[in-house]
């Protein structure tokens, strides 16, 4: 049996917007339901990636695992244990057993904090260390983990003074300070110039690695999460739609959302100037707080048929080990696609 | 054929308080009629400073301090600021800048915003510029009705639409995109790809598009310029710098291996050690040696000139022969 670290069953983030007086009167809410029934689970010692576009609720997945954010329903299990509603000293403990790494390593340390004290911070939160001289050397070594060499040399610099590879470093750095099992890494690389992106997750993964950690990697970048992952799951407005690992979402996805994905996504080959690119997918994202009827990719889907909204959502099904999604017509999909139908430019 | 576009050693620097920085150094190219150059490089690399320098706008402290820009057979350097603006930006060349679609006003309409820009330029009715934005709007992919809304009523890819046809409007020849595609989520920036190609074919025109994605690149440019710490270090055709043979410079060649692909299945990706050169003091000879795996005693010491090893394709490195 593998042994699941987090284990998340039908969470739900709905977030309440302004609604009308007669709603009001009749007591009726209005949400925008930024991630809806959603379940999975990590393993130890895997990276998880989650992959989607701009408003489809993989970040605030990430906050809901950092409990930065109330669930609105179902539940969390770290360890077995259930953590969906923990609070104060038990809520501390679990920080430090969950941390994150943060998309803007510009933004995520205090400018007027050298990176001594920018580090030192989450120690002192959890009284680690005895004195200076011991939380000193706690730091000295989580910087050589990350390659920042030599450490002392880093200290007393301020973060303007670092790259922005260097920072991300850092602040890696400063989660492995805490000893977590879990990191949450939210796009950890977008910010970063592409020569040295690689470089970053190298790093990552060498930690991962060194210290049997686990991460959960949200991304829109299909790309690099095919290189670095062990899992993909894909979102669509607030659920999963495939989940799978790497070569099975992308090689062999079923679900016409990712197929749609990855044919956007562009490939430094020669050739494609004087063609368009092919996507199969209608419009744009409808707006959270009000979601299609069935299956919510219908009204963008070329393949929908009556069933797709007529019948209630589909749900993850296997078709493979370990390779789930939720489509209902994805013989038909397959199918068609390869007969060319409902490819348009 | 003819080029739209001719750039000579241009120079735009930065005069700070800390001393010269050389942002775009030295640079030449030409842009072909009816052709997309795609300019490439990691942030700092001075892309983005190369094409402000096009339309002669560059940020202070920076300066044009040298070169010669000739657009559509005119030589645009020794014009003056209102001769600029009156006969040359917009009106021959036009950028959609990086980040446009958040540069729209929340508090006026499409509409308004759209007409402003016309009336500084052209004397024209009302109704007139109205059916001007109209057909524009079309061309984009946007209905005519869209400009009675608000900016936060639109996506990320419809207001990017609507920079590009602002950029549009007094039809230039010559339109440099920054970054154009950068912000917006992949099915999105797809759909913009396929918008500027449809665009390219309908109204004749030249594109000149910047980014750091070499990925993007390769899907929109006919010809790709490298551009390293404030030089172009490469210059090649699509299938120079994507084919099989690949591409001269080992800084295109590392970017190009550290550029992850979807369909290739690789257990480690490749990266450039080290980070780009401060362009306050660049390192001798060769700016990219320090990074450079094949680096050798004369590249510390002499800088490389641009220099042709296939036609159509120009290099910058001692180690690159004639093929």
């Amino acid at each position: 049996m593998t042994d699941k670290i987090i284990e998340v069953k039908d969470l739900q983030k709905w977030f309440p917007i302004r609604r009308s007086i007669s709603q009001f009167f009749k007591g009726e809410h209005n949400y925008v339901k930024a991630v809806d029934g959603i379940s999975f689970s990590i393993n130890r010692g895997e990276i998880f990636g989650l992959v989607g576009e701009s408003g489809c609720g993989k970040t605030t997945t990430g906050k809901l695992i950092m409990k930065l954010l109330e669930p609105t329903g179902g539940n969390m299990l770290l360890n077995g244990k259930d953590v969906t509603h923990i609070e104060k000293d038990e809520l501390k403990r679990y920080r430090r057993n969950v941390q994150m790494i943060f998309q803007d390593p510009y933004a995520s340390m205090n400018p007027r904090f050298k990176i001594r004290d920018v580090m030192e911070e989450p120690l002192i939160i959890h009284k680690l260390g005895e004195d200076r001289d011991a939380r000193m050397k706690m730091i000295e070594k989580a910087l050589r983990e990350v390659k920042l060499n030599p450490p002392d040399e880093f200290l007393v610099r301020y973060p303007h003074m670092l790259s922005g590879g260097q920072r991300q470093r850092a602040a890696t750095a400063r989660t492995l300070l805490l000893n977590p099992e879990l990191l949450v890494a939210d796009e950890p690389v977008s910010m970063i110039d592409l020569s040295t992106r690689a470089e970053i997750l190298h790093m990552m993964k060498e930690v991962q690695r060194d210290l049997g950690l686990t991460y959960l990697y949200i991304t829109h970048d299909l790309s690099t999460a095919r290189y670095f992952t062990d899992r993909i799951a894909v979102m669509y407005l607030g659920k999963i739609i495939e989940i799978g690992d790497p070569d099975d979402v992308i090689d062999n996805s079923v679900h016409p959302y990712t197929r749609a994905l990855i044919a956007a996504v562009c490939e430094p080959v020669a050739g494609k100037v004087n063609k368009p690119k092919i996507v199969p997918i209608k419009g744009e994202i409808p707006s959270a707080a009000n979601i299609p009827p069935g299956c919510r990719f219908h009204p963008r889907c070329p393949y929908a048929k009556a069933e797709c909204w007529e019948k209630e959502e589909p749900q993850l099904q296997e078709i493979e080990d370990g390779h789930l999604h939720a489509c209902r017509r994805w013989k038909e999909v397959v199918e068609e696609s390869r007969n060319g139908v409902g490819i348009k430019g | 054929m003819d080029n739209i576009l001719t750039v000579d050693n241009l120079k735009l620097y930065y005069y700070t308080s800390k001393g010269v920085v050389k942002a775009a150094d030295d640079i030449s190219f030409f842009l072909k009629k009816g052709e997309t150059l795609g300019l490439v490089g990691e942030s700092g690399c001075g892309k983005t400073t190369t094409g402000f320098a096009l339309l002669k706008m560059p940020t202070p402290p920076g300066k044009i301090a040298g070169g010669k820009i000739v657009v559509d057979g005119i030589d645009i350097t020794p014009l003056r600021e209102n001769e600029m603006r009156r006969n040359i930006r917009w009106e021959k060349i036009s950028m959609v800048f990086q980040g446009a679609m958040n540069t729209l006003t929340p508090v006026y309409t499409i509409g308004k915003q759209m007409m402003e820009t016309l009336q500084e330029h052209r004397e024209m009715e009302r109704d007139e510029a109205r059916k001007r934005i109209e057909k524009y709007l079309n061309l984009v992919g946007l209905s005519g009705d869209i400009v009675k809304r608000y900016p936060h009523e639109l996506s990320g890819g419809m207001k990017q639409r609507i920079a590009i046809a602002t950029a549009l409007f007094l039809e230039p020849k010559v339109i440099i995109c920054d970054e154009p595609t950068t912000a917006l989520d992949v099915i999105v920036q797809a759909q913009i790809i396929n918008l500027l190609k449809d665009l390219k074919e309908k109204l004749d025109l030249s594109f000149i598009f910047i980014t750091h994605d070499l990925a993007t690149e390769a899907e929109v440019s006919d010809r790709i310029a490298v551009m390293y710490a404030g030089k172009i270090v490469e210059i090649g055709t699509n299938q120079q710098i994507y084919g099989e043979q690949g591409p001269c410079h080992p800084y295109t060649r590392n970017l190009l291996a550290a550029t992850p692909r979807l369909h290739a299945k690789v257990s480690e990706l490749s990266f450039i050690p080290g980070a780009p050169p401060d362009l306050l003091e660049p390192p001798s000879g060769c700016r990219f040696h320090p990074r450079c795996t094949l680096a050798m005693d004369k590249c510390k010491e002499e800088e490389p000139p641009l220099i042709e090893i296939e036609e159509e394709h120009m290099v910058a490195c001692w180690r690159c022969e004639k093929r």
